[in-house]
């Protein structure tokens, strides 16, 4: 598989580079991240024009990377042509969030088992209907390579587009085969986990009400104790300030973390803690604790182990980077928004890498559990064509 | 102290107490052991802790003080696991632990103790160890910890063990403390050594250990040049006419030129799990001999240490039955009587399913060790080999001649032929004819031989 990808911080840039590798290097697929209003304006259609009539998807996103590289607000991507036998085909499906069992079906039906290959899945802001979806999809199918994400965007709303061929999509996903393309990954957490374990007694859809039979509101007054601050007052702009540094990490049945995610609010309406993703009554978590420190430490060892795993799988054509916007929003409040990037191409810079920041991120967990749903945390997806 | 090194020792210290507590959770929630017991256990492995094994190892040498049994006292310690924890976490790092636990208690036989003594050292003493086995066995261990593997994701986890071992001989007036001290010094200098090693308190342990590695590298050239594989026969002769009846095939390895016998490698094939596949090619090569047919009709006897691993001797069944069939050779698959009595009711259904299949079964070193009559009569055994050690005497030592013949007449009594092994003269033969053995073997009709030359004496 042949790659070849840009970041740039200009339209105008961006189309004459796409306008070259069209014609120039004759992709059978592009793959594109660009920031939400693009969507927006001309920028949107004159890509598409460009493009047209290559296999493409388009993605929003406030940062897209390329190999040392994370730019905010840029257009990056990447463009593939299948050398051998790879092959690529796209299905999308809009308005998820009506009919979860419908779509969860649909997903089931779209992916391809791992011994043909790799499915990539991105979708649009959705996040409790995408994390709802993928906990249906995967009660039992376990051969299955799949990995992506969740667009990113820098509106109030923190609406999200995905594109699938010119057609726009606002609350869907689009799955990517990646027919002969064979895969492996790491994931970064990076925070530790800290205390006891609890258990959901009651949760629904993204939000916890207890936690061992004590009401959620209880273990967050403990924990804002002497800070000043209050439990109501955790809106989502308090609760990214003050609880990003302690995701909640979601255990396995066989006892190691499996996910994780960061909260979005407290609703003093009816005392429950929100989510961005699916919080399933009886799992078991631990409160995690980290920062940026922590992050890049955990992030030296993934790409150390990464490069191991490729040095087992052989040397991938290209490595995708899906990152949480809440994880670099940490990185960010010590200035070391881009260190992440610069650590994973010093260990890895001989393999071209591509991507961009997500509100979730989809990829195995640490057993290789696929279908895991996670906030706040790093993918390294190795490509390599059969 | 600055603010992060403070946030970070911050940090360590509830993570310290996160174990602690988690593990005070666990002993609270197993309320149906009583306190004491708890005590003496490792939450993560449910093996023996340091204070438990200290407990038992106490009692298990004022037995042995009794019993003038001595103790091996083995102590493991995982070379890489601080890296295993760091970099996938202490959950993980404590499933690894519990799949090591779990390996041990797999291996272990009935006169082992197995222990977590720390994070991650494991302990394990066998009672009355066997001077001759006991290095083998400690290198059976570190290979399979060592071959262990757990996936995380696209990961493999593995690990290499420091070992040390020490003995504990009731005789020597040492504190068994003293012994246990000793093993844990032992790790201490694999680890100086480079770790992934194994160092013995005793000098004479070190150097039978020195000599199963060196056996362990001649092996593995061998498989990587399975040409230095041969496949001997040692003929096996009617006594009542003289004709050769068939073979008994036997594993041969060339090394710097020279041909060595199974006995120099067999122990250490076995040891590291290479004796299979040495095996498997000197059946391939029989097979694969362009005389074959000038053996058919006769009895190949072969080799195999039959275990409890029923679908691998299941396996090797169906292959011999497909082979026979296809060569019209008759196989027998030899059994040592020590290996026929430990796994008696697996053994015997495998023997039933291979005489379904037409094999046939010997039992090899008959009389020597613990298979009576009692448990022939129950499995349908067509061949008996007698053991060497009775022929050797049989001319002079009037109980060997007694138990040969008494060998002989029950035999006869329950159809099943007999061998006897080791004839190197013609007054053993003309003894063992006299008490109606029906087959000889020894170097008196031939020492064993290649196949090309065994095809010319038919």
């Amino acid at each position: 598989m042949k790659v070849n990808s840009f970041q740039c911080s200009k339209i105008e840039d961006c189309l004459t580079n796409l306008e070259n590798i069209k014609d120039d290097f004759k992709p059978d697929f592009f793959m594109i991240y660009m920031p939400y209003n693009y969507f927006e304006d001309e920028s949107y259609k004159l890509i598409n024009k460009v493009i047209h009539p290559v296999e493409n998807v388009i993605i929003s996103t406030v940062a897209t990377v390329k190999n040392d590289r994370l730019v905010y607000n840029s257009i990056g991507g990447v463009a593939l042509r299948f050398e051998r036998n790879g092959k690529v085909s796209l299905k999308n499906k809009n308005h998820i969030s009506k009919n979860i069992k419908n779509s969860a079906s649909f997903l089931k039906n779209s992916l391809i088992p791992e011994s043909f290959g790799t499915n990539l899945i991105f979708s649009t802001s959705s996040n409790l209907s995408v994390h709802s979806i993928l906990n249906s999809t995967f009660t039992k199918q376990k051969d299955v390579r799949l990995y992506g994400g969740v667009a990113s965007s820098d509106a109030e709303d923190f609406r999200t587009y995905i594109s699938h061929n010119g057609k726009l999509i606002k609350d869907g996903f689009v799955v990517i085969n990646l027919h002969d393309i064979y895969s492996f990954n790491t994931v970064s957490m990076g925070f530790i986990p800290i205390g006891t374990t609890y258990t959901l007694t009651k949760a629904k859809g993204n939000k916890i009400y207890s936690l061992d039979d004590i009401p959620i509101s209880y273990l967050l007054n403990n924990l804002l104790n002497n800070t000043g601050i209050s439990v109501n007052q955790l809106d989502p702009v308090k609760t990214s300030q003050i609880m990003w540094e302690f995701p909640f990490l979601f255990m396995d049945e066989d006892g190691y973390i499996s996910y994780m995610l960061v909260p979005i609010m407290y609703d003093d309406n009816d005392g429950g803690f929100a989510f961005y993703g699916q919080v399933i009554q009886g799992s078991k978590i631990k409160l995690g604790v980290g920062d940026s420190e922590d992050i890049l430490i955990d992030v030296g060892l993934r790409a150390g182990e990464f490069k191991q795993i490729c040095k087992i799988n052989g040397h991938p054509d290209l490595i995708i980077n899906i990152t949480c916007t809440a994880r670099n929003y940490v990185l960010l409040s010590d200035r070391k928004e881009e260190e992440e990037q610069k650590i994973y191409y010093r260990y890895l810079k001989e393999i071209p890498i591509t991507g961009f920041l997500t509100f979730g991120e989809i990829a195995p967990d640490r057993m290789g559990k696929p279908g895991k749903f996670y906030n706040e945390t790093s993918i390294l997806i190795g490509l390599v064509e059969g | 102290m600055n603010y992060k090194i403070k946030e970070r020792i911050l940090k360590n210290l509830l993570i310290e107490i996160t174990k602690k507590y988690d593990y005070l959770i666990t002993e609270y929630k197993a309320g149906e052991t009583n306190k004491k017991t708890k005590l003496l256990y490792d939450y993560v492995t449910e093996l023996l802790n340091r204070d438990g094994l200290k407990d038992r190892i106490r009692s298990l040498s004022e037995l042995s003080k009794k019993e003038n049994k001595k103790i091996a006292i083995i102590a493991i310690d995982l070379d890489n696991f601080k890296i295993i924890n760091t970099s996938y976490g202490h959950e993980i790092g404590d499933l690894f632990l519990k799949n090591v636990a779990n390996k041990l208690n797999k291996i272990s036989g009935l006169n082992w103790i197995i222990a977590r003594t720390g994070g991650d050292e494991f302990m394990v003493i066998i009672y009355d160890i066997n001077y001759t086995s006991l290095p083998a066995e400690v290198e059976r261990i570190k290979t399979e910890i060592e071959n262990l593997k757990i996936t995380a994701g696209d990961s493999i986890i593995t690990t290499t063990a420091s070992l040390g071992v020490s003995i504990f001989d009731p005789t020597s007036g040492e504190d068994i403390m003293e012994s246990l001290n000793k093993a844990e010094v032992g790790i201490y200098q694999s680890k100086t050594k480079g770790k992934s090693r194994i160092t013995f308190s005793a000098e004479k342990y070190q150097e039978k250990f020195r000599h199963l590695e060196e056996k362990k590298k001649i092996i593995e050239n061998a498989l990587n040049k399975p040409e230095n594989i041969l496949v001997f026969i040692q003929p096996i002769v009617s006594l009542s006419d003289g004709n050769i009846i068939g073979g008994e095939l036997l594993l041969r390895i060339i090394n710097d030129g020279k041909i060595l016998s199974a006995f120099e490698f067999i122990e250490p094939a076995e040891t590291f799990g290479l004796l299979n596949r040495l095996e498997e090619i000197q059946l391939n090569k029989f097979f694969n001999f362009s005389e074959l047919k000038k053996i058919k009709g006769k009895y190949i006897f072969l080799n195999r240490h039959l275990t409890d691993e029923s679908i691998y001797v299941k396996n090797l069944i169906d292959k011999l039955s497909y082979l026979r069939k296809k060569t019209g050779i008759n196989l027998v698959i030899e059994i040592t009587e020590n290996s026929f009595v430990q796994n008696f009711s697996i053994l015997k259904q495998l023997i039933t399913y291979g005489k379904e299949r037409e094999i046939l079964f010997a039992l090899d070193d008959f009389g020597a060790g613990f298979a009576s009559f009692g448990y022939v009569s129950k499995v349908p055994i067509d061949i008996i080999k007698i053991d060497g050690s009775l022929i050797r005497e049989c001319i002079h030592d009037k109980k060997h001649q007694a138990i040969i013949k008494a060998i002989s007449i029950l035999s006869q009594d329950l159809n099943i032929k007999t061998v006897a092994e080791f004839i190197d003269s013609e007054t053993k033969k003309e003894k063992c004819k006299g008490l109606n053995i029906s087959y000889g073997q020894g170097f008196l009709f031939s020492k064993p031989i290649e196949l090309s030359e065994f095809v010319k004496m038919l």
